[in-house]
């Protein structure tokens, strides 16, 4: 294990834990799991770590205790004091942790219109794309990302309701199955966390984010809406969506439309006032790239 | 002395919140996230002019609180909206209690309040037609297993909640409020004859009994999860009621009426104590429900709060079901869990 390996597990199994700064959140994780250490150590590595303070969200990953321990050994998530989740395969432990974090925030961050969505950026103008599972786009933000857009968000997308301005939650981004091989090819110089198998999504792998987007951190405007839809063997196509189309397929998306209730549908409306909405199918990603360039120009 | 629960303190004197260090505001937001206070605190403080106290870090939690629980209301103020053609169609009043009641009469106590389930309370007779009627709406029952059916509506005379397969929604729906193999004998007749009518034409208790309901409910219950929430419902009732001079005496004498004399004056001696710092004279009871309704975190349960949590927990059962029914259901629950 390397010397930043040994550190981050270390600080995991301490009484405070690890304290990293993740977007606008302070998240303080506790696991005594040596891959989720690794595993942090290369996703999380640029992260800022934080001394003990204020946390929005106190996290444990830790081994189900009792029988379980020995025969098929899990793990379980655990929020403060609370369990939200069935427990998982041992081997799921780092995705876990991703895929709770995730619900840690829709379901306490209503300050913010919360949407399905990748969010990458150029110069101040974001490009938001939404979709629901499987559709492909956090297929298509990695590869936006490895061609030099600035990565926002690869699975939620935070909306400021009074600015419509998005807030960067930079994390590693989330690939699965034929996404990880696809990406591969396309950017073979990229740093990935380790594989995960036979998930309940199939093989999940984390891409790194790029130091400059997690250092260089800011919230951007959005410009354009573009609905990924990953279609292998068909030709590209990239169809203009009509206003209330879009609109309507923003809400479908939304974590937390019903909290907010008419506070998310205004918010979506300003939204789709002042963008374009688009529909991009694909089915190779530099096809797909050259759709987005399109449709930026 | 132990300390005193931060959670606790803040609730007695809410200017402590000034000047406060970051690792105390982690704590006490841990705290009342876990006792469902934060978006009380919220308004409580956004009334006492506290707000600006709140680093903008902290505030962004109590806000996100507050909107959740403001979707709840607008939630349980649509799903009695939906329910009212039905009841009206099968001529049963629709009669809210609890957290329903508060949001419906327009109580205090559903300022920042986060609600599970809607609560009712319908007449025996009606039970089964509505049940059936409501399964044609949507509701299912949702503790499939048999064992809980047969608990519920053998030994306990209920129905089980309902959950509504689209919506999500749970309703609770109650003919008594308190089992009638229990140790409290609540005559249902005299709080159906003391209801009264809202202007929607949904009916809530008098306004006494909607304050004894909360204080039986919690000064009989056993489970402490929501407890300290349950005590500050009970105090903003008592605090909205109190304005009318004779509300306390005629609380008083309907306590006196339904033999309940002395949970409410655990309920008073409580939240004396608890949320006003003031000393009162403790007998045993009040003792063990003062350490059980401290916060349920990880931060504050020390051993005298846990062993009158456990006592409690028996004596809940106790009150409620009597002993050739209690031992079989404790030894299955003990099974279960194991």
């Amino acid at each position: 294990m390397t010397q930043a390996a040994l550190s981050f597990t270390a600080r995991l199994r301490s009484r405070t834990g690890l304290g990293l700064s993740i977007g606008p959140f302070t998240v303080r994780l506790h696991s005594p799991i040596p891959e989720v250490a690794r595993a942090l150590c290369i996703l999380y590595a640029d992260h800022p770590q934080v001394e003990a303070g204020f946390a929005d969200f106190h996290i444990a990953i830790e081994p189900v205790s009792g029988l379980r321990r020995w025969f098929r050994p899990q793990v379980r998530f655990r929020l403060d004091d609370t369990v939200p989740f069935r427990p998982l395969p041992y081997s799921q432990a780092y995705p876990l942790f991703e895929w709770g974090l995730n619900w840690c925030i829709a379901s306490h961050a209503h300050q913010y219109l919360i949407l399905h969505a990748a969010v990458v950026a150029r110069g101040g103008r974001a490009l938001l794309l939404p979709g629901h599972p499987g559709a492909g786009k956090s297929t298509l933000c990695a590869a936006l990302v490895q061609r030099g857009w600035r990565l926002l968000s690869d699975e939620l997308a935070l909306i400021d309701p009074g600015t419509l301005e998005v807030t960067p939650l930079v994390r590693p981004v989330s690939l699965k199955n034929d996404s990880i091989g696809l990406l591969r090819d396309f950017a073979p110089d990229a740093r990935w966390g380790p594989p995960f198998h036979d998930t309940a999504k199939g093989t999940v792998r984390h891409l790194r984010p790029p130091r400059d987007s997690v250092v260089n951190s800011h919230p951007a405007m959005p410009a354009w809406i573009v609905f990924p839809r990953f279609q292998p063997g068909v030709a590209r196509q990239v169809v203009h969506l009509g206003k209330g189309d879009t609109a309507m397929r923003l809400l479908a998306v939304a974590f937390n439309d019903v909290v907010l209730g008419r506070r998310a549908f205004r918010t979506v409306c300003r939204l789709v006032a002042q963008c374009g909405g688009w529909e991009l199918g694909y089915a190779d990603l530099r096809a797909a790239l050259a759709g987005v360039a399109r449709i930026v120009r | 002395m132990s300390p005193l629960p931060l959670l606790l303190q803040v609730l007695r004197r809410p200017a402590r919140i000034a000047g406060m260090a970051p690792a105390h505001w982690d704590l006490l937001i841990r705290q009342a996230r876990a006792a469902g206070l934060l978006a009380r605190l919220y308004l409580d403080w956004k009334d006492a002019d506290l707000l600006t106290a709140v680093p903008a870090q902290v505030l962004r939690h109590l806000e996100s609180e507050r909107l959740r629980a403001e979707a709840y209301q607008r939630a349980v103020r649509w799903e009695i909206r939906l329910l009212q053609p039905v009841f009206e169609e099968l001529e049963i009043p629709l009669l809210s209690l609890k957290g329903a009641a508060y949001v419906q009469a327009g109580d205090a106590a559903a300022r920042g309040r986060i609600f599970n389930d809607i609560d009712l309370l319908v007449p025996e007779t009606a039970l089964a037609r509505l049940e059936r009627r409501l399964l044609l709406e949507g509701w299912k029952p949702s503790h499939l297993n048999a064992y809980d059916q047969r608990y519920y509506r053998r030994w306990m005379h209920e129905i089980p909640p309902l959950r509504h397969v689209r919506r999500q929604a749970v309703l609770d729906i109650h003919h008594t409020l308190f089992p009638r193999v229990g140790r409290y004998r609540l005559e249902i007749a005299t709080f159906w004859r003391r209801a009264v009518r809202l202007r929607d034409g949904t009916w809530v208790l008098a306004p006494e009994d909607r304050v004894l309901h909360s204080v039986i409910h919690l000064f009989t219950g056993g489970e402490f999860e929501h407890g300290l929430r349950d005590l500050t419902d009970i105090r903003l009732l008592l605090r909205q009621f109190g304005d009318d001079r004779d509300f306390m005496g005629r609380l008083q004498a309907r306590a006196v009426a339904l033999g309940v004399v002395p949970l409410l004056r655990c309920a008073l001696v409580c939240s004396a104590d608890m949320l006003e710092g003031t000393e009162a004279a403790a007998g045993l009871l009040e003792s063990a429900f003062r350490l059980a309704l401290e916060p349920c975190h990880t931060s504050c349960t020390r051993l005298p709060v846990r062993l009158a949590r456990g006592a409690l927990y028996v004596r809940s059962h106790w009150l409620r079901m009597p002993l050739r029914l209690l031992i079989p259901h404790l030894l299955h629950k003990a099974v279960v869990r194991a």
